[in-house]
């Protein structure tokens, strides 16, 4: 029972040979997977957590203006298909003129794998290579190889008990398409507006947003955007970068504030720009 | 009532003022780049109206950040001064980091730093407060910007087109500085001359 406890916990929490290229790393990355086990034909869903220590960061995938982007590059066997990374809402840090966007504490980046209907052997590895660069006041760049092995059975998976409220928390805290709300974007002056509004039956009092840009180099992170209540409903004016005098499309991460500036929800919004 | 609007109107001509004139700081690109006064590692006072007439490339410096070790260590940046000098510009290194910050050396220190690096710069001035720094909008390490001998920025932006801290991307890299400069040297325009950087922060203050 010893080993076997043993080797299940190897097989779900597959461990970080991790390092930064200078110096020791401040976070700790670990590859962990929802299920217990694979079905063929049935996609699962694995992450990597990166547990920060206090005071250190990493950077969303657009980093602001400083830093780069914590990378995920998966490695499977044939016919397996890694689905985009699907990271938090980002934080702010810094102030201007050097404004970042990214996370700490401690984050999963959880990708969908979609699995082939036929699997010959009994276990499967996944490999993934994560690249960030770490930060609190210095920097360091780090970097881990991780693997998992899950078994492979015809059965639908178990959760993992381990794993499973840890990709829930994740899921429910990354940000959401914006059913319920109607929204537009159009260039205004040096920038971008965004308007938006509940639709239908749809309520909400907003006292604040920010845009993320999934972009770099679209709006300034160091500029201040401007939220108002108008006609149209509420706006956001989100300066360019410099150098920018347009963007096709306002693609990234709306986020609304409600009273005492509290997060309300985390909007997924990809909406053409008007000229 | 009207002596008070009139007051007010007056503030706001004030205010208006004053945030054009802090606006009028920033180093544009296609204007004339801010004139600046620092000190080099000798103490001695320098300005960039003593390089009138020629090239100036200006590179913010932290020796302790990777982006900065990515391109001093593998010998990147020593050989780019060495190239733009070999073509007639001076090449200031500026270091914006703040006393107890990352990168913030004294004046003898930074002597010991140069030859160790081997650095081809022909000055290395210290902006501890940050003043020039932000007047520039120097917002990475390493950030370049590169002056035309009429006195306009031409170029500002990254070293080269891979944001990366790993030397094997060097190789492959399109150097927008050498571009600006190559093609300014010929007359033309540069194609590139905003660029977003990357790197570490600016340890500003």
């Amino acid at each position: 029972m010893g080993s076997r406890g043993l080797a299940s916990a190897a097989v779900l929490f597959g461990l970080a040979s991790l390092g930064s290229a200078e110096g020791r790393s401040h976070v700790a990355a670990a590859l962990l997977s929802e299920a217990e086990s694979v079905q063929p034909g049935r996609p699962v869903r694995l992450g990597v957590r990166l547990a920060m220590e206090e005071g250190w960061h990493v950077y969303w995938e657009n980093p602001g203006d400083s830093g780069l982007p914590t990378e995920v590059l998966w490695k499977a066997p044939e016919g397996f298909r890694a689905g985009p990374v699907i990271r938090p809402a980002p934080e702010i840090f810094g102030e201007p003129p050097v404004v970042n966007y990214g996370h700490d504490g401690t984050v999963l980046l959880v990708s969908e794998m979609s699995v082939p209907s036929r699997i010959r052997a009994d276990g499967v590895t996944v490999a993934a290579r994560v690249e960030w660069l770490e930060c609190r006041d210095v920097c360091l760049p780090g970097r881990a190889d991780l693997s998992i092995r899950l078994p492979v059975r015809p059965r639908m998976p178990a959760p993992s008990p381990e794993n499973a409220e840890i990709f829930r928390s994740a899921l429910s805290n990354a940000p959401v398409p914006p059913d319920g709300w109607e929204i537009s974007a159009e260039r205004s002056g040096g920038g971008l507006a965004i308007f938006f509004r509940p639709a239908g039956k749809k309520r909400a009092r907003v006292r604040g947003a920010y845009f993320f840009s999934r972009a770099p180099g679209s709006t300034d992170p160091s500029a201040r955007q401007r939220f108002s209540l108008g006609g149209k409903g509420y706006a956001l004016a989100c300066p360019f970068f410099e150098g920018t005098g347009h963007v096709g499309r306002a693609d990234g991460v709306l986020v609304l504030y409600g009273a005492g500036g509290r997060r309300e929800a985390s909007l997924s919004i990809d909406v053409p720009v008007s000229p | 009532m009207r002596k008070l609007f009139g007051g007010l109107a007056f503030v706001c001509v004030l205010a208006t003022a004053w945030l054009l004139a802090l606006h009028a700081q920033e180093a544009e690109l296609g204007k004339a780049a801010p004139d600046f006064s620092l000190e080099d590692m000798d103490g001695k006072p320098r300005s960039l109206s003593e390089f009138k007439d020629k090239f100036v490339v200006l590179e913010w410096v932290n020796h302790g950040c990777p982006f900065v070790k990515k391109h001093y260590d593998s010998g990147n940046m020593q050989a780019l001064q060495k190239d733009m000098k070999d073509k007639g510009a001076v090449w200031l290194s500026i270091c914006s980091s703040a006393e107890g910050k990352q990168g913030h050396f004294s004046g003898e220190e930074w002597e010991k730093l140069n030859q160790e690096k081997g650095t081809n710069a022909d000055a290395v001035l210290l902006d501890p407060d940050g003043a020039v720094g932000k007047s520039y909008g120097a917002k990475t390490t390493p950030h370049m910007f590169v002056i035309h001998p009429n006195g306009t920025l031409i170029y500002k932006g990254a070293m080269d087109d891979k944001p990366s801290t790993d030397r094997a991307d060097i190789k492959s890299a399109q150097n927008f500085v050498r571009l600006a400069m190559d093609q300014s040297l010929a007359g033309r325009n540069v194609r590139y001359p905003l660029t977003r950087p990357y790197g570490c922060s600016v340890k500003y203050k």
